[in-house]
């Protein structure tokens, strides 16, 4: 079920290539419409379902299904097995099946002119030449080495029958067999084989959670704003698909309009949430929705709260079984990174962007980048921001929850850019965005204000209009704010980009998953 | 008589409440200001001889490349304003307006060059040719040409119109709502398909 919800959402037909579509319909057709014409589908049944079991011949005519609806039924059970069993990558070995049955040029052993042209450094063919007519004395460094006049070819002859060569395989493996299997290598395997029995729970568990894409890392917010109105029809989407919002946030316009009221507010911290983090129009993606948690109307005191008593402040969230989850997944993981030993440490799964230098050990308990706590108040008592940062331990690890207090933000541009300021501070600590950061190139005040100036005169509209792209709204440009005009053209993606962009490279610096 | 002084005399109170009660603040960019400017863009394109046309689009080409080359955006900008003034000033009384018009198209498209043909392609189609600038110059125009498709295909009957008026305010509205979904800057949108739609029937490119 899991996998055929996952098949059919939107995001998923919406990346399929057009020939796997044609495919998944040809395969629905003809399998559709071969099943009802082999089975007779379209001539009533003989047998029906009765108290004994299956009935034959009890004089009534059983209840049989219209023949179109079973040809569509049909259809539809192809539809179903070919969008299981194709996708992208699966065409794509379907397209190169005929080169890999064919035997290929590296198989066989090179001709010796071939050999000859193969090992020779670049530009010996004219010296060849030149020794061949005479003016060269000696072939020099293009003198064929020893040991590659004597080197054999093990592949298989372009004269050699196939049996011949299959035998050859055979021979060799056995021989290579026989030299590995001792007793020194029996008992390898077998001490490997219990470390990996004794850890078997683990190693089962971390198979599930990688087959069923279990959740790699478990983010909160705590806001004391209501939960933002949703239609009935995107709840219930929402709770049928959670995948589904990756689509919603890539498909979000530029800017949030903020309302003057706390389900105003509520919605444009969801969107600058939702652009900041999973919005796919900016590179590069740095968390999936359903990682993350905003725990809507949480207390105005939440962070406090949460260092006082974690357990029963996460209890009584619901954050708790998340954080669990992926807690216990990472200790999963540092078990079977162990097992695997010093030797194999670099193939084995790496632990996403949590780097081993900022898994830095504070205090003695480890502080984890998969997993975040952060508080965002609005008060209408707050004249100003007041950031705090609070630490605390949890199931063995540190935790710093940032919280942020902020006033009511102002309705209009200014409130919604101060949003998109606090919001980043408050998910990435350590964030700032300067004139350095920004793809703004003035000079100074002096020129801003003759921007300013300049757009104030009549005349030249479009190519005035080029100034906006050179004010950073990100930056304050309070004259902007002013100007319902100038909000109407001006290029927001410019800026939101840049701004995004240098959010998420240090938001990648803090934060993670496993 | 005393009603009708009163009534006028309210009439003029409710007015100079009115006048007095609309936001401060100049209002250049306004929906109906951009439009009127469109407008004015697309007539004068559409009226001008080809002789100035051609002139006017060379003046500004020479000076981007030559004069006009800065560091920073808004230095580019307000030289370029400053040339195509000069230039305007120049010109017969009567034309100055059209002249001022359309060098500010012409200026916006040039400004724009770059984000409708990718550095990319740039560097393609400059390795491919001896003579790049008129090939440049046909990649452009065909970028313009499937903009222009886009707008007639969303904009509908008033994409068609022959009316200025209409046309322009369809240009605008489609340029705001093009911006915010296609992340084209309004200016860009609204001077590419003002050239396009206003030159199309010229068959300029041999001449510039």
């Amino acid at each position: 079920m899991v996998l055929g919800r996952g098949r059919l959402r939107s995001d998923y037909l919406a990346q399929l290539d057009p020939w796997a579509g044609v495919l998944i319909g040809a395969l629905a057709m003809v399998g559709g419409a071969a099943t009802v014409r082999l089975w007779r589908l379209w001539e009533p049944s003989e047998h029906r379902f009765g108290r004994g079991g299956i009935e034959r011949g009890t004089g009534r005519a059983p209840w049989d299904a219209p023949p179109l609806v079973l040809r569509w039924i049909y259809v539809g059970v192809f539809l179903q097995l070919g969008l299981f069993t194709l996708d992208n990558r699966a065409l794509a070995r379907l397209i190169e099946a005929p080169s890999a049955f064919s035997p290929g040029q590296a198989e066989f052993c090179r001709e010796e002119a071939e050999e000859v042209e193969q090992a020779a450094p670049p530009g010996c063919a004219l010296v060849r030449r030149a020794f061949e007519l005479g003016y060269a004395a000696t072939l020099g460094q293009c003198e064929p080495r020893a040991a590659e006049q004597v080197a054999s070819c093990s592949r298989r002859q372009r004269d050699e029958p196939y049996l011949h060569y299959a035998w050859r395989l055979l021979s060799k493996s056995v021989a290579t067999v026989r030299g590995q299997v001792n007793r020194q290598a029996v008992q390898r395997a077998r001490d490997q084989f219990s470390r990996q029995w004794e850890q078997i729970a683990d190693l089962v568990a971390g198979h599930r959670e990688a087959v069923t894409a279990s959740p790699r890392a478990s983010h909160h917010l705590f806001t004391n704003l209501p939960r933002p109105r949703q239609s009935l029809f995107a709840r219930v989407a929402d709770a049928i698909d959670p995948g589904r919002c990756v689509a919603r946030f890539a498909q979000l316009p530029d800017l949030p309009a903020l309302r003057d009221d706390a389900q105003g507010a509520a919605s444009a911290v969801e969107h600058v949430v939702g652009q900041l983090l999973f919005s796919s129009r900016f590179e590069p993606v740095v968390g999936l929705c359903r990682e993350y948690t905003i725990h809507w109307n949480a207390p105005a005191d939440a962070c406090q709260r949460l260092a006082a008593d974690p357990e029963g402040f996460l209890d009584e969230t619901g954050a708790r079984p998340q954080v669990q989850a992926v807690l216990a997944r990472r200790a999963r993981q540092r078990a079977v990174r162990g097992l695997v030993g010093a030797q194999n440490a670099a193939l084995a799964p790496t632990e996403g962007t949590e780097s081993a230098a900022a898994d830095a050990h504070v205090r003695g308990v480890t502080e984890v980048r998969a997993v975040s706590f952060q508080c965002f108040t609005v008060s209408d008592r707050a004249e100003a921001e007041a950031a705090a940062v609070v630490e605390f331990a949890y199931a063995g690890h540190r935790f710093r929850a940032a919280s942020l207090s902020v006033p009511e933000p102002t309705p209009g541009l200014r409130g919604v850019i101060a949003l998109y300021r606090q919001l980043a501070s408050v998910l990435a600590p350590g964030f700032s965005y300067t004139a350095l950061a920004s793809r703004e190139s003035r000079a100074g005040r002096q020129e801003e204000a003759a921007a300013f100036a300049a757009l104030d005169r009549p005349g030249y509209l479009l190519a005035k209009a080029e100034l906006l792209r050179d004010a950073d709204i990100f930056l304050g440009h309070q004259w902007i704010d002013e100007r319902a005009d100038l909000q109407e053209i001006y290029p927001y993606h410019l800026h939101l980009t840049n701004f995004v962009e240098v959010f998420r490279q240090r938001y990648q610096l803090v934060r993670g998953r496993l | 008589v005393n009603r009708r002084v009163l009534w006028l005399l309210g009439t003029l109170v409710l007015a100079g409440a009115t006048v007095r009660a609309e936001p401060a603040g100049p209002t250049v960019y306004e929906r109906s200001e951009r439009q009127r400017h469109l407008v004015g863009a697309l007539d004068a394109l559409n009226l001008v001889d080809r002789a100035t046309l051609v002139d006017v689009y060379r003046y500004i080409h020479v000076v981007e490349r030559n004069q006009c080359q800065a560091p920073l955006e808004s230095l580019k900008v307000g030289c370029l304003l400053e040339a195509a003034r000069r230039n305007c000033r120049q010109r017969a009384r009567d034309r100055r307006a059209a002249c001022h018009v359309i060098s500010d198209v012409i200026i916006t498209n040039q400004l724009s060059a770059e984000n409708f043909v990718p550095r990319r392609v740039r560097y393609h189609i400059m390795r491919d040719y001896s003579d790049y600038q008129p090939a440049l110059r046909r990649e452009l125009r065909r970028r313009h040409a499937v903009l222009a498709v886009e707008f007639r295909l969303a904009a509908g009957e008033r994409g068609n119109s022959h009316r200025s008026v209409v046309l322009a305010a369809a240009v605008d509205d489609y340029c705001r709502a093009f911006a915010r979904d296609h992340h084209l800057s309004w200016q860009h949108c609204a001077a590419a398909l003002v050239w396009f739609v206003a030159t199309s029937h010229r068959q300029l490119e041999e001449s510039l």
